[in-house]
């Protein structure tokens, strides 16, 4: 079912969508609308029946229950249906029926999505599904429009459905495929302000094409217009440079035409325009997206609902770059400073009441560093998704988490500790004296420079913490890991591969390629170190509240303190048990053990060898033991967890966004983890 | 047509129409089902399965290779009583070798595209059940036995 935009009827929206509808209705009113076809939903349902992807889309979706995922795990989700898109050729039937009607027309073409029920009144979806515009070849035509397709399934499209309480396997997409106008100026206009819903005329504008505009990669020219007589009331640049992009007269032919659009639709207009050679073609239109604006003092981030804040966090890649630079020469250097600082401070010097406004400004400084990390570097994390996006769209990998192995770094901080470990343990297991003096705990007949080693670790760890203890401490559990790690602390296996780096880069200008790569290494980089640097500020809250309890008074205040940072509780079901649980595939690879549920600091150091690591969330802290993990659980779901980040680096099998497991699973059970197919059991031999 | 031609098109038919089917293995006189997603191949000898080697059936068959497998095309409504066939296969399952894995992997493949990423897994096992015997039962109680081996199936 393939339709000419001029010959699409009102009965026909439910199978070619709003976009295509609200096209044909601007065609009947007369409006210059570029001409084209829309290819109905029909085609979508066929594509997906005839190599069934509709049944893998299914199982991806079925694999934890959505209402409890995180966002990273949609993402992932997202990711996977994407690549099956990606990697799925058309069946001849429909490529031949594409292949035959683009034959009449001429490139270069916009793909659009239009998928029905979206940019009704009620709702608008802009944004959250995929078009291109400027396509001068067949083939990429149609690889567009499988990923038009496949952008139903983009986690922000999938989170605005379950908050519009839409059905997410009714849904479906029609393509609008349009011959491209390549106007002097492009823009986008509002009939109201989509800001705050103020009763002013909108006009944005740049020259030439208007997709960099719609990307958010350009800053247009503004205009805010009266709605009553059309008159300006302000514009971003002067009158001569606003003017010429658009004159008196287009500004006005632009306001009257969003204020009849208003009229005719019934609705608050979003209209995307180019004029060329003076007519104004009206390129889509759709009712205005509300923009992300909390009105609550609440931080976004702690609202019991994040899927709003979830969605606004789509950045471009220049401001990304500009994120890059501002968390590398600003927030890291300040929050180690602070870190510094705080742990500079003599506590045993202090009094009680000191010691209690300490404590509170401690408190004070970690809630301000917290807070940063939540508005400016989680955000940045939208970096590895960004150029996951690019890297499978181009090279269309079999493994959708292939571009991870572009994105490892000797940076992580977390690396060069369990290097540094590793090279202790290899100085014991090089020196039979070394072992034997630790194993009698004969310290002081030990060799010197092991010992400076030894000292100079646990001098730079020593603000390592976990639940609110510090993990290295020269005590006998540490002698012991050392001793009993001494076989199998893996090395870690992936760097760089250059082959995969040279063929990404071949599909960009070498500028672009570079540029994309460098902020997705960033992004993964920080990914880890932030949660390092935000650990030590945390740790020196914990540092002066131990001392408080060692030293003076132990209130209830400061228990209910102390016990925000490291409460855990653990429910146990002794009626019910699982044997197998389903999560995210995080790290492919199959690895067995006994179970080693990790919950306090001790439980650290009992670790051995071959163990399979479970926990609720892996601590960027802890993962000095990964090394002598065979495989990796973790309640927390999501590719760019630390769990998932350092399973990858080590090639160790990681499964994530197991719900149940801390629950489930036991000391010493054993359990078989599939981090091909994200698959946990336990077995029960 | 014959009465031999007539139950193996009736098998084929139901096969190919039903994706799952159940599947009984036995270790220690303790039977076990499973639904499985399954492929038989159409000279009606084999029927090919994937699963995960740590699952319970894939220990059980490592113990012990006899196993029974029922597939039927009722919908869950009293008529099926006298409508509905079911068959009953009987036969001894082993992992596919070398020979047959590719050839399983794409027949299984064809009648279940959406188990693509689940048999990448080198952790998942490809089955064949050499079969020995078919049970049909047809209106209620009518069970016709075809016997593989005795049969000599070529087609």
């Amino acid at each position: 079912m393939i339709i000419p935009i001029n010959k699409i009827t009102p009965e026909d929206a439910p199978i070619i969508g709003g976009k295509a509808a609200n096209l044909a209705k601007l065609i009947s009113l007369g409006y210059r609308v570029p001409k084209g076809f829309c290819i109905s939903t029909h085609i979508y349902r066929k594509f997906l029946d005839i190599t069934g992807l509709n049944n893998r889309i299914n199982i991806e979706l079925n694999r934890g229950n959505m209402d409890t995922m995180r966002w990273e795990e949609l993402w992932d989700t997202s990711l996977r249906i994407r690549n099956f898109f990606n990697t799925t050729p058309l069946p001849d039937e429909i490529h031949d029926l594409l292949l035959e009607k683009l034959k009449n027309w001429t490139c270069p073409f916009a793909v659009r999505s239009s998928a029905p029920g979206e940019d009704s009144s009620t709702s608008s979806f802009a944004g959250l599904h995929d078009s291109y515009v400027d396509i001068r070849e067949e083939i990429d035509i149609l690889e567009k429009i499988k990923l038009v397709w496949s952008s139903l399934w983009s986690d922000s499209a999938l989170l605005y459905r379950k908050e519009l309480n839409l059905n997410i396997y009714k849904s479906s997409m029609g393509v609008i495929i349009q011959e491209m106008i390549s106007g002097e100026v492009s823009g986008v206009a509002f009939s109201k302000n989509p800001l705050n819903g103020e009763e002013k005329i909108i006009i944005e504008a740049v020259e030439g094409l208007n997709q960099k505009l719609v990307n958010g990669e350009t800053e247009p020219c503004r205009w805010i217009i009266n709605r009553r007589n059309d008159e300006v009331e302000s514009v971003t640049e002067s009158i001569e440079s606003s003017s010429v992009l658009l004159d008196k007269n287009k500004i006005k032919l632009l306001s009257v035409t969003l204020k009849k659009l208003e009229e005719e639709f019934n609705f608050p207009i979003d209209l995307e325009w180019t004029l060329r050679s003076g007519d104004l073609y009206l390129l889509q239109v759709r009712p205005i997206t509300t923009i992300y604006t909390s009105n609550s003092e609440e931080k976004p981030w702690e609202m019991g609902d994040k899927r709003p804040w979830y969605r606004s966090l789509t950045l471009t890649f220049t401001t990304l770059e500009k994120m890059k630079r501002y968390i590398e020469e600003d927030i890291f250097p300040k929050m180690k400073k602070v870190a510094i600082q705080l742990e500079s401070i003599k506590l045993e010097a202090m009094n009680e009441e000191e010691l209690n406004i300490e404590i509170e400004r401690r408190q004070q400084i970690y809630n301000k560093w917290k807070d940063i990390y939540w508005k400016d570097l989680i955000p940045f994390a939208h970096g590895v998704r960004l150029f996951a996006q690019a890297y499978n769209d181009t090279i269309k990998p079999v493994d959708p988490y292939e571009f991870t192995r572009l994105l490892s770094s000797e940076d992580l901080i977390s690396l060069r500790r369990n290097k540094e470990l590793r090279e202790l343990i290899s100085h014991i297991n090089s020196n039979k004296k070394i072992r034997e003096d630790l194993s009698n705990n004969q310290m002081g007949n030990l060799d010197k420079k092991f010992k400076i080693k030894m000292k100079a670790f646990l001098k730079r760890y020593e603000t390592s913490t976990f639940k609110g203890e510090k993990i290295f401490v020269d005590n006998h559990e540490f002698i012991d890991f050392l001793l009993n790690s001494s076989k199998g602390f893996n090395e870690r296996i992936f760097s760089s591969p250059k082959e995969l780096e040279e063929e990404f880069l071949l599909k960009f200008t070498p500028f672009d390629g570079k540029r994309i790569l460098g902020v997705a290494r960033a992004s993964w980089k920080f990914r880890d170190n932030d949660n390092l640097y935000l650990g030590r500020i945390e740790a020196s809250i914990l540092e002066a509240l131990h001392f408080k309890r060692e030293k003076f008074h132990w209130n209830d205040e400061v228990e209910d303190i102390f016990l925000h940072f490291t409460s855990q509780k653990n429910h146990k079901n002794k009626e019910l048990s699982v044997r197998r649980f389903t999560g995210q595939p995080a790290s492919p690879g199959i690895g067995s053990g006994n179970a080693r549920i990790i919950s306090s600091p001790k439980e650290i150091f009992h670790f051995k060898k071959g163990e399979v690591l479970i926990c609720d969330s892996l601590d960027p802290n802890m993962t000095f033991i990964v090394p002598l993990a065979s495989a990796i659980v973790e309640r927390r779901g999501g590719m760019l967890i630390h769990g998932a980040i350092i399973a990858r680096e080590y090639g160790i099998p990681c499964v994530t966004g197991v719900v149940e497991v801390s629950k489930s699973i036991k000391l010493g059970d054993h359990v078989i983890v599939d981090g091909y197919l994200g698959t946990v059991s336990i077995s029960d031999v | 047509m014959n009465k031999v031609d007539q139950v193996k098109n009736t098998i084929r038919n139901i096969a190919s129409g039903e994706l799952f089917g159940v599947l009984a293995t036995s270790v220690s006189d303790v039977p076990y089902t499973n639904l499985i997603a399954f492929v038989l191949q159409d000279d009606l000898k084999k029927l090919f399965f994937a699963t995960p080697r740590d699952t319970r059936k894939f220990k059980h068959l490592t113990v012990n290779e006899k196993v029974s497998f029922h597939v039927h095309n009722s919908n869950n409504s009293p008529e099926n009583i006298g409508s509905g066939i079911g068959i009953t296969i009987t036969g001894r399952a082993s992992e596919c070798s070398k020979n047959y894995f590719e050839r399983a992997m794409v027949l299984y493949l064809l009648k279940h595209p959406q188990m693509k990423e689940f048999i990448n897994s080198p952790n998942i096992a490809f089955v064949s059940v050499d079969i020995e015997r078919y049970d049909v039962v047809e209106r209620f109680q009518n069970v016709t036995v075809l016997k593989v081996k005795e049969q000599e199936v070529k087609l």
